[in-house]
């Protein structure tokens, strides 16, 4: 089901198809990001209390790409949470999911899908725990976790506590699927945030903890006591065992886990793990082998800013930025902090190039959640999306230079590890301010530009299309495992295009609560072909493909190659049950 | 013998074996006496004491342990004559000479208290009694506003113990009476003087309230122009703001702050800072050496150096200057941490476990410390 972009224009016609022709006059131009948000058709509101007395109100709103029917165009989840009064009163919040139409619309089938109600939803991710092709859900929840099998394509079935999973009573927010033990199962880990009672919550204002230069606001994080969090192996029947302690990631210290990521950071064959912890240093797990992990977050140097100072690290964004074949890190932080970029030297060595790349002082006065590398101009060369948004609505009646809702912000990468601020000039769209939370990536309409899916904490979500620009080529790589698990997680791809050297990876998660499409896009610029693409499989496995034409899609299957998507994409729809 | 009297804080060595010179009835009563002291009897070996003395008003030994019981029975008035009787035979008794200043200050005899004070202060050799009085001395210099001789004597006393809440309690206090004093002196010289909106800028800018503290460093530079300081308190506000409107001119109230005086180390320290935040890396390299030329010993401003180099590419230069950093001032926290990682990359990984090390001490220090001030500047009732 893969098209090219010159039928994927054709579809859409009209106002869309009409952006990307006056931006080929100005190749020089940026893409603008158009919020096509209405024409999507999806109406979605997440709640949210208007004074969000509590941090508990102020967290939630994640959005997961998920091409649940494996028809090759990505649907897109949205969670929803109550306000604390609505959850006492046993009023629950729907969250939603959403139908690609494949014609630029969507249809809300969240009942038919029976994904509306999993709890207090924080975040969704996606993992094939059952590996039976069908990407199921996990959903986060204030109060554990909820996993939806998939169904077929056609619906899904809460299996939380079927999977062994009905243990987890806290506060989940990360969560991630990825092969730890390489044995061709999804494991997932589960981060946890604050150890938080509804009956028993800290009053508005009432510390010192609970104000904000000098306004009385909710209380925390600072002050909260945090939970342990949890990996579970993928038992290979439909169940998971909590192997926290004895893999050494149950986070003793009970730091404020908020966003989690598997990742092969040092290109070693075995996938680690990086928790962005609230307020506090994050962990990176080194995968040691034979289930064990070491957690050198200090020694990596990504625990910390540069300067040795916890900072409340909340989204997640990994990428090669850099072209040197490692994944590079981007968190982001809270107003007064900055937007941290953590370059991958190599061997689990990172150092924090925030101020050198430029994107620290831009960044200061914000409040950051959802991002992502992203290369919005298809030129080969990952550029930095970020959504922001205050957690008080409190600020904005202070007049203190700060305000709740805040525009998202978009760095263009400048080939020379430094980045230039174009959020002012990639559409008046991206410029309104809102309260943003998680963000993901995808090219809904399979037309070479990803969108930008954003969930906003207050109100409707928004999607951006990139349109105009320079008429750059891309490629697009769906792969299946057959050794490795069947949706390839971790699995590597390094393209080379003329002198575009490009790596990335599929992943789990990411951004903030968040999952981007699981199909791997790069921008090829002025290249009309991959003259050499290399896919290194979680199973140790490797691939080489040469000569394929840019601007379309490419299914791969471990072991052979090239398929139609078909061989890589489950047997047709089973019945639901 | 030899008789240990543990009262109170004290522990009181008795001066000499007793010596029995007016016959039985003295040798009785002391035996008596010194029996109810090592059974640690004090309100019983009190009148036995008394007894002694009546009979031998010379008896050191009697007049010594009579006052020093009834001063930790809290009665002053009666230790009074037994202390000075005692000092009276044995003037270089430093012991009982501050049981007695304390006794007379407690008797509101305060002029008489001081020498006595004054004197023993200087002579004692245990350091918990000489804590002790040096805290009674601060306290007579300060009520009588003898705020050089209450900071000297605070002055040896962090000396001798400078982890000692209470030595460190009274140092602050001295130090809020001192500028409390000095605000009160400045309202009557000069209530509408520059250097008064100074004072006021700086009181409301500790607590919190910035916009107001801006109010009264303007004015004072308006009152008067080349007034050192007030652009650099204006530009210290203006960066610790979440404004980014405020933020963007502190930059120029640094570059103000050294028109007015261009050996100002700390503006040029500040002012690299936001050059190095801005990336104008070769600019904030100039402005560190420049205050570092003013304060060859300013560690803060050695660390930004290094950290310009790093984000330059010298990191063999940046090493030696954290390591220098860290002699000025060992709880140089950014300094441990970014020489733990310049050490990583060099290869030194016990020299970078060893500065890791540092830097989590002092950062659990600074934790606790965050701790109890959050605890006693929350508001009451707190949660």
């Amino acid at each position: 089901m893969t098209r090219n972009a010159a039928t994927a224009f054709a579809i859409f016609g009209g106002v869309a198809a009409l952006a990307v022709c006056m931006g080929q006059g100005s190749p020089a131009a940026l893409p603008q990001l158009a919020d096509i948000t209405a024409s999507t058709k999806i109406r979605f509101q997440h709640l949210a209390s208007p004074d969000k007395k509590y941090i508990v109100e102020s967290m939630s709103g994640g959005v997961a790409l998920i091409d649940y029917d494996r028809d090759g165009w990505p649907d897109i989840y949205f969670t929803n949470a109550p306000d604390v009064d609505m959850q006492l009163a046993g009023k629950k919040a729907r969250s939603s999911l959403f139908h690609n139409n494949k014609d630029g619309t969507f249809t809300d089938v969240t009942d038919r899908a029976g994904v509306g109600y999993p709890c207090w939803a924080n975040g969704a991710v996606v993992g094939d725990y059952n590996n039976d092709g069908w990407p199921d859900l996990l959903v986060t929840c204030f109060g554990g976790v909820v996993l939806y099998r998939n169904n077929g394509g056609v619906n899904f079935t809460d299996v939380t506590r079927d999977a062994g999973l009905g243990g987890d009573t806290m506060w989940a927010m990360g969560a991630a699927f990825g092969d730890y033990d390489g044995d061709g199962l999804a494991d997932l880990f589960v981060s946890h945030y604050a150890a938080y009672d509804l009956h028993d919550l800290p009053a508005f204002g009432s510390m010192i903890n609970c104000t904000y230069h000098g306004i009385q606001v909710q209380c925390g994080p600072a002050g909260l006591k945090g939970s342990p969090d949890n990996l579970y192996r993928n038992n290979g029947n439909g169940t998971f065992t909590d192997v926290s302690k004895q893999a050494a990631v149950d986070d003793a210290q009970k730091l404020l886990g908020l966003t989690a990521v598997w990742s092969d950071f040092d290109n070693d064959g075995k996938i680690d793990l990086f928790v962005a912890n609230d307020g506090a240093q994050n962990y990176l797990y080194r995968n040691d082998g034979k289930g064990r992990f070491t957690e050198i977050g200090f020694e990596a140097g990504v625990a910390l800013d540069e300067n040795g100072k916890p900072l409340a690290n909340m989204g997640v964004a990994l990428g090669d930025y850099l072209h040197t074949g490692l994944p590079s890190v981007a968190i982001t932080h809270f107003s007064e902090q900055y937007l941290q970029l953590f370059r991958n030297d190599g061997k689990l060595a990172f150092t924090d190039v925030s101020n050198v790349s430029r994107i620290a002082r831009a960044t200061t006065h914000v409040v950051g959640w959802g991002d992502a590398f992203y290369d919005f101009d298809n030129d080969g060369w990952l550029d930095l999306i970020a959504v922001n948004g205050h957690v008080y609505p409190q600020v904005d009646e202070a007049k203190i230079g700060v305000y709740y809702r805040e525009p998202g912000q978009l760095f263009v990468n400048q080939r020379d590890g430094t980045f230039r601020d174009a959020s002012d000039q990639v559409g008046q769209g991206w410029k309104v301010p809102r309260v943003g939370r998680g963000l993901a990536l995808g090219d809904l309409f399979n037309d070479g530009g990803q969108e930008v899916v954003v969930e906003n904490l207050e109100g409707e979500p928004a999607i951006f299309r990139p349109e105009g620009g320079a008429r750059n080529h891309w490629v697009g790589f769906e792969l299946g495992g057959t050794k490795s698990n069947r949706l390839a997680l971790n699995a590597r791809v390094k393209i080379t295009a003329g002198d575009l050297v490009q790596t990335d990876e599929v992943r789990s998660s990411g951004s903030y609560l968040s999952q981007s499409d699981l199909r791997l896009h790069f921008g090829l610029g002025a290249h009309r072909r991959a003259d050499k693409v290399e896919v290194y499989w979680p199973s140790g496995g490797s691939q080489v493909l040469r000569g394929l034409d840019a601007d379309r899609f490419y299914c791969v299957k471990e072991g052979a190659g090239v398929v139609p998507c078909d061989e890589i994409r489950p047997p047709a729809a089973r019945t639901a049950k | 013998m030899l008789y240990v009297i543990h009262v109170g804080r004290f522990a009181l060595i008795a001066l000499l074996p007793w010596l029995s010179l007016f016959g039985q009835d003295v040798a009785a009563l002391e035996a008596q006496a010194a029996k109810y002291l090592q059974e640690q009897k004090p309100e019983l070996a009190i009148p036995v004491l008394e007894k002694i003395v009546a009979l031998d008003p010379r008896n050191v030994n009697a007049q010594a342990n009579a006052g020093v019981l009834l001063f930790f029975q809290d009665r002053y008035a009666e230790a009074l004559p037994h202390l000075r009787a005692a000092l009276a035979l044995h003037a270089e008794l430093s012991r009982i000479e501050a049981l007695l200043g304390m006794a007379e200050r407690r008797t509101g005899q305060s002029k008489e208290a001081l020498p006595h004070l004054e004197r023993s202060f200087s002579g004692l050799d245990d350091p918990k009694i000489r804590i002790q009085v040096g805290l009674e001395l601060i306290e007579l210099h300060s009520a009588a506003g003898r705020f050089e001789n209450a900071l000297s004597v605070a002055g040896t006393l962090e000396q001798l113990a400078p982890q000692d809440p209470q030595v460190l309690l009274s140092a602050y206090r001295l130090a809020r009476q001192m500028m409390d004093q000095s605000l009160m002196s400045m309202m009557v010289a000069g209530p509408e003087s520059a250097e008064m909106h100074m004072i006021l800028g700086g009181e409301l800018a500790r607590r919190g309230d910035r916009e107001n503290a801006l109010v009264h460093f303007r004015e004072a530079i308006r009152l008067k122009p080349s007034l050192p300081g007030a652009h650099f308190q204006i530009a210290e506000q203006m960066r610790s703001s979440p404004d980014p409107a405020l933020n963007a001119q502190a930059e120029d109230e640094y570059k103000a702050a050294l028109r007015v005086n261009p050996y100002d180390e700390l503006a040029w320290r500040e002012l690299a800072g936001i050059l190095n935040a801005k990336g104008d890396f070769e600019a904030a390299e100039e402005d560190y050496r420049k205050a570092l030329a003013l304060q060859p010993n300013d560690s803060e401003a050695k660390t930004g150096l290094a950290i310009v180099l790093i984000a330059t590419n010298r990191n063999s230069d940046a090493i030696p200057l954290l390591e220098s950093a860290l002699k000025d001032d060992p709880t140089n926290m950014t300094a441990h941490y970014r020489l733990s990682g310049l050490y990583r990359r060099a290869g030194r990984a016990a020299d970078a476990e060893r500065e890791m090390a540092a830097f989590r001490h002092y950062t659990e220090v600074k934790d606790k410390l965050g701790t109890v001030l959050k605890q006693l500047v929350g508001p009451a009732g707190a949660k």
